[in-house]
């Protein structure tokens, strides 16, 4: 008797088998799902949040940093303390309308300045790193459905890892299709055409079934139309391609996409200002397609870091590894504002805020309150944060 | 044939055999990951400096350019050697009078102020030219340096060591 952990492991090996394929197109839309989306962003190399949302009010900011502050007459006001960075303009509509969300001061206990460590800690949502699954590969278990969230890029975080199958990483949406290695068509074909019991048979019938749900879900990817225009770079890509996913009505519950080149330890201004102008680029090209599609309603984003920067900045006008950051959100379906309070910076912790919401609050609102699942089984314990879902 | 290929053809007869292997490369993919590769400063640098030539995976090979080229100790860290102690300065100099540089620009800058941070008589950008380490006075070019000086120009001076030009996000 096949229970739901083999038929998740066979299911996965089952898309293994096709050639690697992309488990979700193979799904397409006959598993179980709501029709709510989370897109996750990650923003890797720990993003230094003090440049980010921006306490213009505050002295000891400038203090801090006197080469690599954000002056107060370019930040974007959204409070009479705080504004944000001036590359993220075109974010300024959502905030307009009250659709964008800044969680403040976000950490965890007992942070650790390592990128590997804190990475994994984030994609665990176990600061203690004794759990090796990552948060949205439990999502997938709860779910019951191993192909019910992607990751857009090269390779799976751990974030998507279960405890019996990875799920997919999608290159390129246009890639998605059957290209066995020449010459294994044949083989490939007469491998499924052999009479087969068991498992092996389940397998075969669950290629064939894949192969055919495959073609149809490709139909459906191509008939997608941008609604904007998105900026030309790999991350707007991405999203686009999330868009396409969302459009393709292919059940994602979770779509994972990442932006690199936030460790600012020299020259901060120069990165980190180029680096917001994409995110806020392609995220505001994102939302104006989903917008334009009418499918707007029902998917939110939200971003994160592994951690933030040390306050002050150090003698190569950059910033070091610091411990909490700021958290982002954005959607119809979020309640805008800044949620939280910001960081003392005049009490710090060896040179670095003092985190006073833990990440996995945040994490918990997106579960119960947009994906409607049990967060406590998820995360492993009970977490209030920010009511930042409308 | 790509390490795919090759798990499908040794276990062809057999569909979980199949699953089992293509499964495994899956759950591996993230350990596939160049961690071994040249951190991210060096990425830039390296190539910049011409550093690369004739070595098709020189992003795996640390000997390219060692961390001894701006670090002190050969596992990199603080603390930074002459040479990397004058790009940081670069940086914070530059910072300070409103002009905000990538690394690529700092370093582009510093090569063409001509100065020799090592103190060894040959300027940081010579000994770039020389394939030596400009932040250890006891690596330095063989060459008379009027006479290194002379190839140098001829090969384009310091404009050979510009940043070059790219797109955010790309």
């Amino acid at each position: 008797m096949t229970n739901r952990r083999d038929f998740l492991k066979l299911s996965a090996l089952a898309v293994a088998a096709t050639s690697g394929m992309p488990g979700f197109l193979a799904r397409a839309a006959t598993q179980a799902g709501g029709p709510k989306t989370l897109v996750v962003v990650q923003l890797t190399g720990g993003n230094d949040g003090l440049n980010t949302l921006i306490p213009y009010s505050n002295g000891a900011y400038y203090a801090a940093r006197p080469n690599i502050a954000i002056p107060k007459k370019d930040v974007l006001t959204v409070t009479p303390d705080l504004g944000m960075h001036p590359a993220l303009r075109p974010l300024m509509k959502l905030w307009d309308e009250g659709h964008l969300a800044w969680m403040e001061n976000v950490g965890y206990p007992n942070p650790n300045r390592s990128h590997f460590a804190s990475m994994a800690i984030w994609h665990t949502a176990d600061p203690t790193q004794a759990e090796a699954d990552g948060w949205i590969g439990r999502i997938a278990e709860k779910i019951g459905d191993p192909f019910c969230a992607s990751n857009l890029g090269a390779a799976t975080p751990q974030a998507l890892q279960a405890s019996e199958f990875s799920l997919p990483s999608i290159d390129s949406v246009d890639n998605f299709q059957l290209k066995l290695p020449g010459g294994m068509n044949t083989p490939f074909e007469s491998l499924l055409n052999s009479p087969r019991s068991g498992e092996a048979a389940y397998l075969t019938r669950a290629t064939r079934q894949m192969l055919k749900n495959t073609a149809r879900v490709q139909e459906n990817v191509k008939k997608y139309k941008a609604g904007a225009t998105y900026p030309d770079t790999k991350f707007a890509s991405q999203l686009r391609d999330a868009a396409r996913l969302i459009a393709a009505g292919v059940g994602q519950r979770v779509i994972y996409v990442s932006l690199g080149g936030f460790d600012t330890h020299a020259g901060q201004r120069a990165e980190q200002d180029g680096l917001l102008g994409t995110l806020a680029g392609g995220l505001s090209a994102f939302q104006a397609d989903l917008e334009r599609q009418g499918l707007a309603r029902d998917v939110i984003v939200m971003g994160f870091s592994e951690f933030g920067r040390r306050v002050a900045e150090n003698g190569s006008a950059g910033t070091d590894h610091g411990k909490g950051s700021v958290m982002f959100a954005f959607g119809q379906g979020v309640k805008g504002g800044v949620h939280g309070s910001s960081p003392d910076l005049e009490d710090l912790s060896e040179g670095d805020i003092k985190y006073r919401q833990d990440f996995r609050g945040v994490y918990a609102e997106a579960l119960t309150r947009w994906l409607n699942l049990d967060a406590r089984g998820i995360l492993g314990g009970t977490f209030t944060g920010p009511r930042w879902i409308a | 044939m790509n390490a795919r290929a090759r798990g499908a053809h040794v276990h062809r007869g057999s569909v979980k055999g199949v699953g089992l292997t293509l499964g495994a490369l899956v759950l591996l993919s993230p350990l596939l990951s160049p961690a071994g590769a040249l951190p991210r400063y060096r990425i830039q640098a390296a190539p910049q400096l011409h550093l690369t030539e004739e070595n098709e995976l020189w992003e795996l090979d640390r000997r390219v350019m060692p961390c001894t080229y701006c670090h002190v100790n050969a596992d990199g860290g603080a603390p930074w050697n002459p040479f990397g102690q004058a790009i940081q300065a670069t940086f914070a100099s530059e910072a300070r009078e409103g002009r905000h540089l990538t690394f690529p620009q700092a370093l582009s800058t510093l090569l063409k102020a001509d100065t020799d941070a090592d103190g060894d008589g040959y300027p940081d950008a010579l000994e770039v030219y020389a394939k030596t380490l400009p932040g250890d006075p006891a690596s330095r070019p063989g060459q008379p340096l009027d006479e290194l000086r002379a190839a140098f120009a001829a090969a384009g001076g310091a404009e050979q060591f510009a940043a070059p030009k790219k797109k955010a996000g790309k």
